[in-house]
């Protein structure tokens, strides 16, 4: 053939093999390419490094001049006072309220909707609800906090109690009809005659329905008639900061539902279960630790939140009275150093200044810990599927 | 429940008339399908909720802002006295008497002090410096009588927005009557008059509401994003491009991978706490300048670019990679002819994401002093500036009713922006994404 004496012609096979010369000059390239590539990435790695020691190194300084004592365990913050009182409980408490508030809205939320995002909805309607959603992370937090301080707020002030009536009816009325029904169930099942079953469940739902509806209509008067002093308290925060979260909540436990394969879900339709059932039964408990770390960003998100808690919690810093009382103004870590810093920072090197990269510290180890179990989760939830 | 469902089942077995499962299945069928429409049900409540919140949310911005892209403006016959302008030096002048001139003569019977300072406050005091500027343009108007729009008063603009109601009594309204009286005078002059809002897309931040703008702000954001998008994105799509291509599997890269991930989770304002120590305190960078912001905010979104990149990368199939390796490249030239090219455009989509994220960011802002109180309009990098949110953090604070309508219309540009820039990132998603 013809191409046997092209190639046995030494000009041409240097085409396709490198001269020494050549192969050195590219092995250089290599190396140093991928030494720029490694420092720019080891330069990330770094920076994580490196704000906690700038941090620390702030923070270290107030521990020193007065303890760990007086921050975790005193109620009295008065930064400004000569000597200044440093105890930030009360500062720590507030920010664990709102964001046990903010949980206890968006938690169930969340996972509803991406459970119905994920495997409820047609895809036609699904297509439209997820940016809808995606869009909620969008908005800019200070448009959240705008909402919070100049509409939502004068709102609770003046029709505080018929809101917390209305939100009342609505979230617990479904609820108390639905424990109804279910105790109705449960209570009656154990007869075995159907038609006695009937006449039995239907007097004892009649019943358990109107001592329901007496407990609505009397918790929801109680609520009516309460009086919110300020609008600007730990409720308004609570519940904008939930929708802050709502997004991360959704999109990452869709993406855990989404993890669980078919396999596993026409296993279960193929034994006959429902859709609800397959989805209670197999894909959610299969999905539960990506869930769970769904949820812990999702509480991250709202520790982490500063201009929302900054405009319109109130800023006052006490633990409200009762200890539960999400009507009161509280104050958050957050917001703390964000108001505080401005002051405090023309005396670099004083407590007042160091207390607040303390709080930084405090809420930089807090979101480290639980970045680092939220992805530990994750992790294992995609071994176990991979797993099996 | 399965404890009964066998007891049920035990039961039926053990009585005289066989029962069959299908039975007992068919009985529960309705019960289960009831539950099924129920779970459905709460499942849509739930985004319902979230979609009603959005739309409250941006309607009452909306309802709130739309007013504040119109503002009032009033005609005043200015004289321009060649006896009180200077020809030489114009700008010397004083342009406030000027316009206390005109507005007397427009009223000649107001007289005594006090009420010729309520009728002055009428007007805004941005209409000297108005005059100043067209004067300073055209010296050769001096001596003759101009006709100028000037802005009103935001009490004024207020009322004739309706947000200032005229059945409030007197004393708890920020208009007296007498001033209710000048301005229906006015009006009944044609000489009041709602304009679009030129002056608030012009001109910088201000403690008069009626001269307040944000083109300061915009532009002050304009100079962090470009600060933030230089530093970020060569720097993303590096690290992006080693942990994806060339990391071997080791320690040092789970160490790296788990800190990019990390930094994603730092609270936003303990990047500003980094700021203020090291930037400002440590290396001595001037307060409040874009290039600190966007040093700042470059750290955040970071960790967004690299997640993104990597995503992009992953997506490029192996038998590209493969392919190019196979015709004798380096793993170099594989990766920057061939890789990235058909990475980018993810890569892109990702910086842009980026990018809106710290257009929206405030917290970090305040700790580096970007909250300060800024009129001029930046023109570089290391001149002290505002964005956007923290402009809209500052005006919300401020207790005027005017100040109110013009958060909500700078919340509507930042969410125009922010629409704009995500709608930007899903089409170039959509266009250049390829199937493999």
């Amino acid at each position: 053939m013809a191409e046997t004496t092209v190639i046995d012609d030494g000009k041409k096979s240097e085409a396709f093999v490198l001269s020494p010369e050549k192969l050195r000059r590219q092995r250089i390239a290599k190396f140093i390419g991928e030494g720029f590539l490694l420092v720019v990435a080891s330069f990330v790695a770094v920076v994580v490094l490196f704000i906690f020691y700038f941090v620390a190194v702030d923070a270290i300084p107030f521990f020193q001049q007065r303890g760990f004592a007086e921050f975790f365990t005193s109620t009295s913050w008065y930064p400004a006072d000569e000597p200044g009182e440093f105890g930030a409980l009360a500062i720590i408490y507030g920010s664990g309220m709102v964001t046990i508030g903010s949980a206890l809205i968006a938690v169930p939320l969340g996972i509803s909707a991406a459970i119905c995002l994920s495997d409820v909805l047609p895809f036609s309607v699904r297509q439209y609800a997820k940016p809808v959603i995606e869009m909620l992370a969008a908005i800019p937090s200070v448009a959240y906090g705008f909402f919070a301080l100049v509409i939502f707020a004068p709102l609770l002030q003046n029709y505080g109690g018929p809101i917390l009536m209305w939100a009342w009816w609505l979230i617990a009325g479904p609820f108390v009809l639905l424990a109804v029904i279910v105790v109705g169930d449960v209570l009656t099942s154990g007869n075995d005659d159907s038609s006695k079953r009937k006449t039995m469940r239907a007097v004892l739902t009649g019943v358990l329905s109107i001592i329901a509806v007496v407990f609505l209509y009397w918790a929801g008067s109680a609520l009516n008639a309460i009086q919110i002093l300020s609008g600007t308290n730990a409720l308004n925060v609570s519940l904008i900061l939930s929708f802050m979260a709502l997004p991360t909540i959704v999109s990452v436990s869709e993406d855990s539902l989404q993890a669980v394969g078919r396999e596993l879900r026409e296993g279960s339709y193929a034994l006959g279960a429902t859709r609800a059932e397959t989805l209670v039964k197999t894909v959610l408990p299969a999905a539960s630790s990506g869930i769970l770390a769904a949820v812990i960003l999702g509480i991250m998100r709202a520790i982490g939140e500063t201009m929302v808690v900054w405009m319109a919690s109130g800023n006052s810093s006490h633990i409200p009275d009762p200890w539960y009382n999400y009507l009161d103004s509280i104050r958050t870590l957050t917001a703390t150093i964000a108001g505080d810093m401005g002051e405090a920072d023309q005396v670099t090197g004083s407590a007042r200044y160091h207390v607040l990269f303390a709080m930084g510290l405090l809420l930089l180890v807090f979101s480290f810990f639980s970045n680092l179990i939220s992805e530990r989760i994750v992790v294992r939830q995609r071994k176990i599927l991979s797993g099996e | 429940m399965s404890s009964s469902k066998n007891k049920s089942i035990a039961g039926a077995s053990g009585s005289s008339r066989r029962e069959r499962t299908i039975d007992i299945v068919n009985r529960r069928l309705a019960k289960r399908y009831r539950i099924e429409k129920r779970f459905r049900f709460y499942g849509l409540c739930s985004i319902i909720v979230s979609m009603v919140f959005l739309a409250v949310l941006l309607t009452s911005i909306v309802s709130n802002g739309y007013s504040a892209f119109f503002q009032t403006y009033v005609r005043l016959d200015i004289t321009l006295d060649s006896a009180m302008l200077d020809r030489e030096n114009p700008g010397k002048s004083n342009f406030q008497a000027i316009i206390k001139q005109s507005i007397n003569k427009l009223y000649p019977e107001v007289e005594d002090r006090k009420s010729k300072r309520e009728l002055y406050a009428l007007f805004s005091s941005g209409a000297a410096f108005q005059l100043r500027d067209l004067v300073m343009r055209h010296p050769d108007l001096i001596g003759t009588t101009v006709s100028l729009w000037v802005p009103a008063d935001d009490d004024v603009d207020m009322l004739m927005k309706g947000y200032i109601k005229r059945s409030v009594a007197e004393n708890e309204r920020r208009l007296s009557d007498r001033q209710l009286g000048w301005i229906d005078r006015l009006a009944d002059q044609d000489r009041i008059e709602k304009r679009f809002n030129v002056t608030f897309f012009t001109a910088g931040d201000s403690r008069e509401p009626e001269l307040a703008g944000i083109w300061g702000a915009v532009k002050g954001s304009f100079f962090t994003l470009l600060v933030t998008l230089v530093l970020s994105f060569p720097i993303g799509l590096a690290a992006a491009v080693y942990l994806e291509e060339f990391a071997p599997k080791n320690l040092a890269t789970d160490f790296i991978e788990v800190n990019i991930n990390n930094l994603a989770a730092v609270p936003s304002i303990v990047f500003g706490l980094l700021g203020l120590a090291v930037f400002l305190n440590f290396f001595g960078m001037p307060r409040s300048t874009p290039l600190v912001g966007g040093l700042v905010l470059m750290l955040m979104t970071l960790p967004t670019i690299i997640i993104a990149s990597r995503a992009a990368l992953k997506a490029v199939p192996p038998s590209i990679r493969e392919a190019a390796l196979g015709v004798g490249s380096s793993k170099m030239q594989m990766v920057s002819s061939h890789v990235l090219p058909l990475a980018l455009p993810g890569m892109l989509t990702g910086t842009i994401i980026g990018m809106a994220q710290a257009l929206g960011e405030t917290a970090p802002l305040l700790m580096i002093g970007m909250v300060a109180f800024i009129v001029d309009i930046p023109g570089g990098f290391t001149d002290p500036a505002a964005v956007m949110p923290v402009q809209i953090y500052l005006w919300a604070d401020s207790p005027e009713r005017a100040f109110l309508e013009r958060t909500s219309a700078a919340i509507l540009v930042l969410l125009a922006f922010l629409v704009l820039m995500n709608a930007a990132a899903v089409i170039m998603r959509k266009r250049f994404e390829k199937r493999w």
